[in-house]
């Protein structure tokens, strides 16, 4: 049996363009909303849960294990432990396996799990030269060695390092995520074309489904003004394919095809999940969104990161015993258009599946109508810690709506990763 | 075992202890004083000591000062002094000790408390959040007479005792260590190792120059020090007390007067400077009056509200609000601030977010003035759940209604709040002017449901009208109390009748104030009247400041139920028609530019009223408005709105500011002789008319030679 449970019920803040109207509002507090709301729409006394579990890819330095910041800004009991898990893209979908893992022992019956990122707030860092230096600066004893070591200052030491784009690009390979997404659209031949037509169409459904997304959000009223903030601000209404086609490529100027347009959003947002083992789900006072069937995580090359949901795809039907023609519908994590598109001729592909899967076949075609129906993060951004949450409650309250049964929620993850969850309806 | 004791718990160093058997908290009366004399006996009996510590038996509680309840009850000016003497006295063999005494102080160190350690060489205090030090005496009625007015300058210099003994203030260790008022503040874990670090310092000291003492270092205070500098400090603090005051509390008069005579005297005659002052503040009526209220308070934050004393309130840990006006985020930011969560509904996306912002601006003035760190105050932010829909009631142990004042509105709130929260949740409402009673009938829990009437601005004002209708529980009525006490409020219990207490004995006064105006008096005349009878404000000050248009709505319900002595009031309706609504938009009785008022001659044309206006005395004007207040006032208890005359009282300083050295309107009326009143009121009901009939238990009273209040005892 492969480990599973259910997710009992769910919400997320909306996903806001980094720098705006979030700007003053920190990824614990936004982590501290999804999970307050979620504890009060459930009417839960949050002292029944063992255990809250959030992702975070970048925590500012004042929070260290800002779960637990989380947990306790959020009314949970101190007595319920907390902590924060780190897998890049998957760390929301890396706090839930979290919680499963512990379900599954037996150790928890109800956990609280999810994701945060406030991707305004990634800090500056200084160089390594700067620290060394005032590391030096602090250990001069006499006045002597401390004017010896001041005169060794360079100006050159304040460059800050800019965290959030270091974090983008891959040390092993030394290549920037975009630059992934463009070794993909080689390989798979994505024109600049069909990855814009991809980025429209992601643009057009979130527009489509903004009444239909206010389900699993919750209205923030975002410090220090308190503003209301209601829906996800990505989704562009009248986005043209002629807009898109103006932008230039942002990761290779001369060949490339992949531009702010057909990437991702870096935005701030955060959501929460309640995981609970069988029992609690069954003595559950509403019904559960729904369950989770079976999940997966595999690696694969950092080059080629952008094709991980299709090994872990792979991975994770096995371990459920279904197949892709069995899903009812897809959310892959939209990094790249070029990505998903590559993700999509890699599934079909049986010459993809023998190299790489060690399959006989081609894991199955992905159908465009079920795929994203309500957008993705090229529309709806990507806070890179809260993303693999939020696809299992889109997933999950869109399986509801079209009455379907299984569900595959997926996404790539820098670094040379894929994350994948079977969910199914109760 | 009495009150003092002494230990030896190393060779040569003596604790003195103070631990009264009899009491909870230490406190210094008569017999302490006694015991104090024979455990000095014993110290200065040995020979082979080389220091004395001075603290409290009761952990983490150290002297919460002279006995009150004596205070109150002492008439004979004679018999204070020779009790103040007395002390003097003991405390000047502790001061005199041969050897080195340091005080180590642990929790409220108060009035007494300070001066018996004023007379140690030195102090110390525990770091921790129940040491409060200071001399609050001033609050009532008096001032430190166990030679604090004669120590405290002596040690701290001028200007720093006067901010301590005219505001009655109290410092926690660090402010204290700061001002110079202990030598040292340490945890309390450590308290006695640094108060025996102390003592040996204080060894290496010469012993005629022992005592601590301590000056702000710079220009300003060394000037400030000499002798034209204190007159200029004297003359300051003079005319700041006379403004705050207005001259009707002596006690702070008096304790200026003391110190400044005292400061070049010779300790011992400066020390009898102070008895001979306080005896005659002591037996005074506002002392008197101010410790009544002070036990007033102590009931109102203690005693039991039903006959029952083993029911026990629930436990209010999250709160569910309705409404997100001026009213529920003074709620939200008091119930978040006590820890409790709040899950906060408003339609209105806009009423949340003003909401949110009123809470937060309450939080950040709060912070300007304490300096909260932002990560408290981000904390109590946090508690706070604002949500549009009717979810996450089912945690609340209460929810509260704080939506528009209209009858079937709330109704619906109730409706939709009772079928979503736990059956044991209280219900409550903030209404201010509808019944309790009326919003009761449909609920299917109505003995869970209880008024709890705030009075705007919530955070600033401390009464909170907890009103019973005829169906609320005692356990419901306990709850309740107890959560207004956390809540930092002092809860006067009423019976759902209109405007409550506050509104209703307030409306007949505000009416007065406006027959007045009609009659030719200038409204600055008829407010600088009040403002002399002792209120913060003056009546049409208080209307512009509650705002015209909320003033008429109260009197539309208060006329409605007592047509014969609150009818409307036409002016208001015309002002408020003609667009003045009071500070809030500038216009109202007066003109108002920020916080500056000046007459407005628009008025009286605007109203059809003749602009030369009619003169009278102070004491004219007062007194009808006065005998207005104290006419519903008693009626309030002849219909039995509050049980006790004390709650009036009560309810009407804390609720209103009602002059609090004449002890409330009841207290007043006493103090007045109920004969005297009841022929004022007779003459001004041939003369005004009917709404000056004077209430039946008034003229009950005054006939059988009854007072409404007893003196303190």
């Amino acid at each position: 049996m492969p480990t599973s449970g259910w997710i009992l019920s769910g919400v997320r803040t909306p996903f806001v363009k980094a720098g705006s109207l979030f700007r003053k509002v920190p990824s614990y507090e936004l982590g501290r909303i999804a999970a307050a709301e979620t504890i009060a729409r459930a009417d839960l006394d949050p002292g029944r849960l063992d255990e809250v579990i959030f992702g975070h890819c970048a925590m500012p330095a004042e929070a260290a294990n800002s779960s637990r910041i989380v947990a306790l800004r959020a009314g949970v009991p101190e007595r319920v432990p907390a902590f924060t898990v780190h897998r890049n893209c998957a760390s929301g979908m890396e706090a839930v396996a979290s919680a499963l893992y512990r379900i599954a022992s037996g150790d928890a019956s109800l956990v609280l799990a999810g994701g945060m990122e406030n991707m305004t707030q990634i800090p500056l860092q200084f160089v390594p030269e700067y620290a060394e230096w005032l590391e030096g600066l602090m250990r001069a004893k006499t006045p002597v060695a401390k004017l010896g070591q001041l005169t060794r200052f360079k100006p050159a030491m304040l460059a800050p390092r800019i965290a959030i784009a270091e974090g983008l690009t891959d040390l092993v390979c030394g290549l920037n995520m975009g630059q992934t997404a463009e070794n993909l659209a080689k390989d798979f031949r994505i024109g600049r074309e069909e990855q814009d037509a991809f980025a429209l169409r992601s643009h057009q459904l979130a527009i489509a489904a903004k009444e239909r997304l206010r389900e699993e959000i919750v209205p923030v009223f975002a410090a220090p003004k308190y503003e209301v903030v209601r829906d996800d601000v990505g989704p562009r209404d009248g986005q043209t394919l002629e807009a898109l086609a103006k932008l230039k490529p942002y990761f290779d100027r001369r060949n490339g095809t992949v531009t702010v347009g057909n990437a991702c959003q870096v935005t701030d947002g955060a959501a929460a999940l309640l995981i609970a083992d069988d029992a609690t789900a069954q003595g559950w006072a509403t019904p559960p969104l729904g369950r989770i069937r079976a999940f997966a995580f595999a690696g694969l090359a950092p080059s080629h990161m952008g094709l991980g949901p299709v090994y872990a795809m792979a991975k994770a039907l096995d371990r459920a015993g279904l197949t892709l023609d069995d899903m009812d519908l897809f959310e892959i994590n939209e990094a790249f258009a070029a990505q998903v598109l590559g993700c999509l001729a890699a599934a079909k592909s049986d010459d993809f599946a023998k190299r790489e899967l060690g399959r006989d076949r081609a894991l199955g075609e992905i159908p465009m109508d079920k795929l994203n129906v309500n957008g993705g993060a090229i529309a709806l951004g990507h806070p890179v810690g809260t993303s693999g949450a939020r696809l299992l409650l889109t997933a999950l309250h869109e399986l509801r709506r079209r009455n379907g049964r299984y569900a595959m929620a997926t996404l790539c993850v820098g670094g040379g990763q894929g994350a994948a969850f079977v969910l199914e309806r109760a | 075992m009495g009150v003092f004791r002494v230990e030896y718990p190393k060779t040569g160093l003596a604790h003195l202890v103070m631990d009264d058997p009899e009491r909870k908290v230490n406190v210094l009366d008569e017999p302490a004083i006694a015991a104090l004399e024979t455990a000095l006996g014993e110290i200065e009996s040995r020979a082979d000591l080389t220091g004395v510590i001075l603290r409290s038996g009761k952990s983490g509680s150290y002297v919460a000062g002279a006995d009150v309840r004596v205070i109150g009850a002492i008439t004979d000016p004679e018999q204070v002094r020779v009790l103040v003497r007395r002390a003097h006295a003991a405390f000047s063999r502790l001061a005199n000790l041969g050897v080195p005494t340091v005080a180590a102080i642990d929790g409220v160190c108060l009035g007494g408390g300070l001066e018996i350690s004023l007379a140690c060489d030195s102090r110390v205090a525990a770091e921790e959040p129940r040491t409060q030090i200071g001399l609050p005496e001033v609050l009532l009625g008096i001032f430190p007479a166990f030679g604090g007015s004669t120590r405290l300058p002596r040690l701290v210099g001028l200007p720093a005792a006067l901010d301590l003994i005219l505001t009655g203030r109290t410092l926690d260790a660090k402010r204290a260590e700061k001002m110079g008022v202990i030598a040292k503040a340490a945890p309390a874990a450590w308290l006695l190792d640094a108060a025996e670090k102390r003592l040996a310092e204080l060894a290496k000291r010469p012993a005629g120059a022992r005592r601590d003492r301590f000056r702000p270092k710079g220009a300003v205070p060394s000037l400030l020090a000499s002798a034209p500098g204190r007159q200029i400090v004297f003359q300051q603090a003079r005319a700041g007390v006379m403004k705050k005051t207005g001259g009707k509390y002596p006690a702070p008069l008096a304790a200026l007067d003391v110190i400044e005579r005292g400061m070049t005297l010779p300790l011992e005659q400066a020390l009898a400077l102070e008895a001979d002052a306080v005896a005659p503040l002591v037996t005074g009526t506002v002392c008197k009056n101010l410790v009544r209220i002070f036990f007033l308070q102590e009931d109102a934050k203690r005693a039991d509200v039903v006959p029952d004393a083993s029911i026990e309130p629930a436990p209010v840990r999250a709160m569910a609000l309705a409404g997100a006006g001026v009213m529920g985020g003074g709620i939200a930011e008091l119930a978040s601030r006590v820890g409790i969560s709040v899950r906060w509904r408003d339609v209105k996306p806009e009423a949340l977010q003003k909401g949110l912002q009123t809470v937060r601006g309450i939080l950040d003035e709060r912070g300007r003035r304490k300096r909260t760190a932002a990560r408290e105050k981000d904390g109590q932010m946090a508690r706070i759940l604002p949500t549009l829909e009717l979810t996450g009631f089912a945690n609340a142990d209460l929810a509260i209604e704080a939506v528009v004042e209209d009858l079937d509105i709330k109704r619906r709130v109730f409706a939709e709040l009772e079928v979503r929260v736990r059956e044991d949740a209280i219900l409550a409402t903030n209404t201010s002017s509808l019944s309790v009673n009326a919003l009761a009938e449909g609920l299917r829990r109505p003995e869970r449901f209880v008024g709890f009437h705030f009075f705007n601005p919530v955070h600033k004002m401390p009464l909170l009208e907890v009103v019973r209708g005829e169906k609320t529980s005692d356990a419901t009525l306990v709850t309740a109390v107890a959560l207004a006490r956390r809540l930092g409020k002092t809860p006067v219990v009423v019976k759902d009748s209109p405007g409550f207490v506050v509104n209703r004995v307030l409306m007949p006064y505000l009416r007065e104030a406006m027959h007045l105006f009609e009659e030719g008096y200038a409204v600055a005349d008829v407010d600088a009247a009040m403002r002399r009878f002792g209120m913060p404000m003056g009546p049409f000050e208080v209307v512009d400041e509650v705002g015209l248009d909320v003033a008429q709505k109260v009197a539309g319900v208060l006329s409605a139920a007592f047509p014969a002595r609150m009818a409307p009031a036409p002016l208001l309706e015309k002002l408020v028609a003609a667009g003045r609504l009071g500070r809030k938009n500038g216009r109202g009785f007066y003109r108002h530019q920020g916080r500056k008022r000046t007459p407005d001659a628009e008025v009286p044309a605007l109203l059809g009223l003749g602009s030369s206006r009619r003169t009278a005395s102070a004491e004219q004007l007062s007194e009808r408005m006065g005998l207005a207040i104290v006419n519903e006032a008693a009626r309030c208890l002849e219909e039995g709105i509050v049980s006790e005359a004390g709650h009036v009282d009560l309810a009407m300083i804390f609720g209103t500011g009602f002059s609090p050295f004449l002890g409330g309107p009841l207290r007043w009326a006493d103090s007045l002789g109920l004969p005297h009143v009841v022929g004022r009121l007779r003459a001004l009901h041939a003369e005004q008319g009917a709404r000056f009939e004077p209430c039946a238990l008034l003229v009950r009273k005054a006939e059988r030679g009854e007072t409404f209040t007893q003196p303190v005892a």
